[in-house]
């Protein structure tokens, strides 16, 4: 028994997480700011789950399915994201700090006011999602699908856009680098601002 | 009753065979061994928008397209889908044979480049 009490204990430590919310998570569906940190949560089914102000910091979200999930708040700090599917999940003011999402779907997702420095959104799939008021800090959207994608009041231009799909993407008051506008406008991206051209550049 | 075999009429689509627009396409000499390219659209998709103002009318797509596939577009919110060709997210693409067999999947969005050789690798792999 003294070795079991131990062996969880080491296991809360090592992991982070705590087993009572991944039994609450698992058995109801929903976890409000809970404690997943570090939490092996890949190759699951999270259809529709409530995960609002959870810490899943260092979590394993690969592979999962997150659609229509409510994640708002939540924070992804280092967790690995690899192909997992957010599409149309609330993602809003939630925390991307060296997050890992290449191959992620995002499509219709709602990611305002969310936070994104260090983040490798690279290859994500992207369309629709709403990124606007998000603070954008050097992260890595190269090859990714943004089109119809929304980017109202954010700052993109220590960012990397390359070979990312920007087909009717919408920016207004967006700071971009006038190579990342005349890329932006060669992918036929929309420009809502009045003024055009140089408001853009840094 | 009737409510219910009214909705279960509407329901039943029937095989890609006894599908009119493949019946239509095939019915011509010229598309005889060319590919079926069935596309899933909504008019509320701006991805599938994209593959077909931007990818499907890329000078290189158009070319190969043209020479050896015919492309038929339906609506998942107003035409009835064939059975067995079902859909999870839009835009999704099947490559139908004559037969009626389908001979490559594709759901998703994606650049010409990248498009044309999948183009080029259903068609070798047919």
């Amino acid at each position: 028994m003294r070795s079991l009490i131990f062996g969880c204990c080491m296991a809360t430590l090592l992991l982070g997480y705590n087993p009572a919310h991944m039994k609450k998570l698992l058995d109801e569906e929903a976890c409000i700011a809970c404690d997943l940190s570090g939490a092996d949560l890949s190759k699951r089914d999270f259809t529709g789950y409530e995960l609002q102000g959870s810490d899943l910091r260092g979590a394993d979200l690969s592979g999962s399915n997150f659609f229509m999930a409510d994640l708002h708040g939540a924070d992804f700090s280092r967790a690995k994201l690899d192909n997992a599917v957010f599409w149309k999940a609330d993602l809003s003011f939630g925390e991307f700090v060296g997050t890992k999402a290449p191959g992620a779907n995002f499509k219709g997702a709602d990611l305002q006011n969310a936070t994104f420095k260090n983040c490798d959104m690279s290859r994500t799939v992207a369309w629709k999602a709403d990124f606007s008021g998000a603070s954008i800090e050097r992260t890595d959207f190269s090859s990714s699908e943004l089109g119809a994608a929304r980017f109202f009041d954010t700052d993109l231009s220590d960012s990397e856009l390359y070979d990312a799909i920007l087909w009717q993407t919408e920016f207004k008051n967006t700071v971009l680098t006038s190579e990342q506008r005349a890329y932006a406008e060669k992918e036929e991206a929309i420009f809502l601002d009045s003024v055009k051209g140089e408001a853009y550049e840094k | 009753m009737t409510t219910c075999f009214v909705t279960l009429s509407l329901g039943y689509a029937g095989q890609i065979s006894q599908d009119k627009g493949f019946q239509r396409v095939y019915a011509q000499k010229e598309n005889a061994s060319r590919i079926l390219l069935m596309i899933y659209t909504a008019k509320s998709c701006p991805q599938c928008a994209y593959m077909k103002q931007k990818v499907f009318r890329d000078t290189e797509v158009k070319a190969y397209m043209d020479r050896y596939f015919v492309v038929m577009e339906k609506d998942i919110h107003n035409d009835e889908l064939p059975d067995g060709f079902g859909y999870f997210g839009i835009p999704t693409i099947y490559f139908i044979d004559r037969e009626g067999k389908q001979v490559g999947k594709v759901i998703g969005s994606s650049r010409p480049g990248a498009f044309l050789k999948t183009l080029e690798t259903i068609r070798e792999k047919r």
